[in-house]
């Protein structure tokens, strides 16, 4: 097989494929691009059959000797598109600012206002439903599809903060598309009984059957070969065998943990690589209400507050989104059935650099995630939510709060190893993504995040990709 | 002596009377709850769910689908008290019986309608659909 290549993506999750749908709108015809795959094609009705998002366990393909601290990715085709929640709110415009704002962090290389056409792209890709009257960012188009349904406690909570609490934009289609049926809120998004979230699979399988594009499945891809400032392609395994292919164009799309360690073991060393890994932090709440009805809402996760997001106490403590979930968590009392609202409290982290990924010891095929803990930030902001709950839920009658401050083991979202920057000595790629040594490398995906900011990073990272590809084909 | 033969031939007769009342019962008893984990499934929804008049069958039916799917370490655990064992128990026979598609009618015997899994039975959430 001739392996000589215009493009050479590396794995196929929301990064790689919003960048490949980019690139085959612009390219030539008889563009040649090679796309390799770690994980297999795990059909949506295999993955019904297996309950299970893929066939290759993602805890087999790295080292994690943390006990608490869990990370999760999904290596198959579509990436973590198979496994995801589909929640997709964008980032405040403080987030890309948050040294610049508050004193605490690293501002991103770009800002919410270069970033929001790429934004608005991304969304129509998805068909992401979300508020019809407004929303905390600002906005040049309305969402794709309308809102989902509130249910009770959340028209409470809309009433008493109107400017701060919100339908969640989403992904988990409210209105049929030509793909998906609308959701009916079956409450297990990792998996959709009926296919109703986006996924790479359902809306953007026909990427990979595109006649110029050549997939290659379980083929885990080993390092870059460069010569001096030049990507000349890669070297990757599949089935036991080494394979060199040449690129004129390199794309790294895995996932925070695999982009450093390939970078790792190709001669690309920077002091800062594969540092700063780090995810959002959450906690939740189930409240007990006395007389207010719950889960009436047509999704899973229904709304969005921004009561602790943004604000001067950003300079002390972690800013926080509030999800109000809807999925059915009954009470047994006797006429209380539904008299019950569980929040998720998402924090951000301020990303240290003792948490990184590193080529493992025993295995250098293999990354290892070494992690002491969240930042203290992070921590102040859960902190001080116990003692802001109260205040914050006045406008709903509660019979009780059950905190629990204990952090979940992982969110899905893996962040910050890669970082974007300005400054060639503090970050590994620049604001196009582009590598600042190798300049026809691009390295995509959640490892760009200089800050993870409090909300869920997929929209995000989707609209870097389209926004990397339209720097680097216009 | 004739009164004491009386006697024993009456005492021999309410025994055997007994007996076969006995065994009659055994043999026509309802089979619903032979297995002993599907009585005990049964009779921890009972305690959970006092208030509610609960088809006999059905809970019988429920008790088996939830077994079928080898949940027993879950129900020991609710028999047992584990209070989110108890939550999870309650709460999915609830979902997997028609008591909140009609109203949440306490006056209405609860009947089972299936299993509650989405995997098994999309789009059956009772609440999604309340406008």
């Amino acid at each position: 097989m001739d392996q000589d290549y215009d493009l050479i993506v590396v794995g196929t999750g929301f990064a790689s494929s919003f960048f490949l749908s980019a690139y085959l709108a612009r390219c030539r015809a008889d563009a040649r691009i090679l796309v390799l795959e770690r994980g297999r094609r795990d059909t949506h009705a295999w993955q019904l059959r297996h309950r299970q998002p893929a066939s290759t366990p993602p805890q087999t393909t790295f080292v994690n000797r943390h006990r608490r601290k869990q990370w999760f990715y999904t290596p198959a085709l579509g990436g973590g598109s198979n496994c995801w929640w589909a929640v997709t709110p964008r980032m405040m415009p403080s987030d890309f600012a948050l040294q610049s704002t508050y004193g605490v962090g690293t501002d991103w290389p770009l800002s919410y206002d270069e970033l929001e056409e790429f934004y608005c792209h991304a969304e129509a890709l998805m068909a992401v439903s979300g508020p019809a009257d407004g929303a905390p960012q600002p906005r040049s188009q309305p969402y794709p599809q309308p809102p989902h349904r509130f249910s009770q406690p959340d028209q409470l909570l809309k009433k008493a903060y109107p400017e701060l609490f919100f339908h969640q934009p989403t992904a988990r289609a409210r209105l049929a598309t030509a793909q998906r049926p609308a959701c009916c809120a079956s409450g297990v998004c990792h998996l959709c009984p009926i296919d109703a979230k986006f996924t790479v699979l359902n809306e953007m399988g026909h990427l990979y059957a595109d006649p110029r594009v050549t997939l290659v499945l379980e083929a885990a891809v080993q390092s870059v070969e460069t010569t001096g400032r030049t990507a000349q392609g890669v070297r990757y395994i599949k089935d036991g065998t080494e394979t060199q292919a040449q690129g004129q164009l390199v794309v790294l799309g895995a996932n925070a943990l695999f982009n450093p360690h390939i970078l790792l073991r190709s001669d690309l060393s920077h002091p800062l690589l594969g540092k700063f890994l780090h995810e959002q932090v959450a906690v939740s709440a189930t409240i007990d209400l006395d007389g207010v009805e719950n889960f009436q809402g047509s999704t899973s996760i229904t709304g969005h507050g921004y009561m602790l997001y943004d604000g001067p106490h950003r300079s002390q403590r972690a800013g926080c989104l509030i999800e109000s979930w809807n999925v059915p968590t009954l009470r047994l009392e006797r006429g209380k059935w539904r008299q019950r609202l569980v929040l998720k409290f998402l924090f951000e982290d301020l990303p240290a650099s003792h948490n990184h990924v590193r080529i493992a010891a025993g295995d250098p095929a293999q990354p290892e995630t070494v992690y002491r803990n969240h930042s203290e930030y992070a921590q102040r902001g859960i902190d001080a939510l116990a003692e802001a709950l109260p205040e914050i839920l006045r406008p709903l009658p509660v019979e009780k709060i059950d905190f629990d401050p204990r952090p979940s083991p992982t969110e899905n979202h893996i962040l910050g190893t890669t970082p974007m920057g300005t400054d060639p000595r503090r970050s590994i790629v620049d604001r196009g993504l582009v590598h600042h040594q190798v300049r026809n490398l691009l390295v995509l995906g959640g490892g760009a995040f200089p800050t993870s900011s409090p909300v869920n990073p997929t929209l995000t990272l989707s609209a870097l990709s389209l926004w990397a590809a339209h720097h680097l084909l216009t | 002596m004739a009164t004491w033969n009386k006697r024993r031939t009456f005492l021999g007769a309410v025994a055997a009377l007994s007996l076969g009342i006995g065994l009659g019962r055994w043999f026509y008893r309802p089979r619903q709850f032979d297995d002993p984990w599907t009585e005990q499934t049964a009779a921890t929804v009972r305690r959970l769910l006092p208030y509610l008049r609960i088809d006999e069958d059905g809970l019988a039916r429920f008790a088996q689908d939830l077994l079928a799917r080898d949940q027993h370490a879950l129900l020991r655990r609710a028999s047992a008290g584990d209070t989110q064992a108890e939550a999870w128990l309650g709460q999915q026979f609830l979902l997997s019986s028609d008591f909140f598609w009609h109203g949440a009618n306490e006056a209405k015997t609860v009947g089972y309608r299936a299993y509650y899994d989405p995997y098994e039975l999309p789009c059956a959430n009772p609440f999604a659909y309340w406008e």
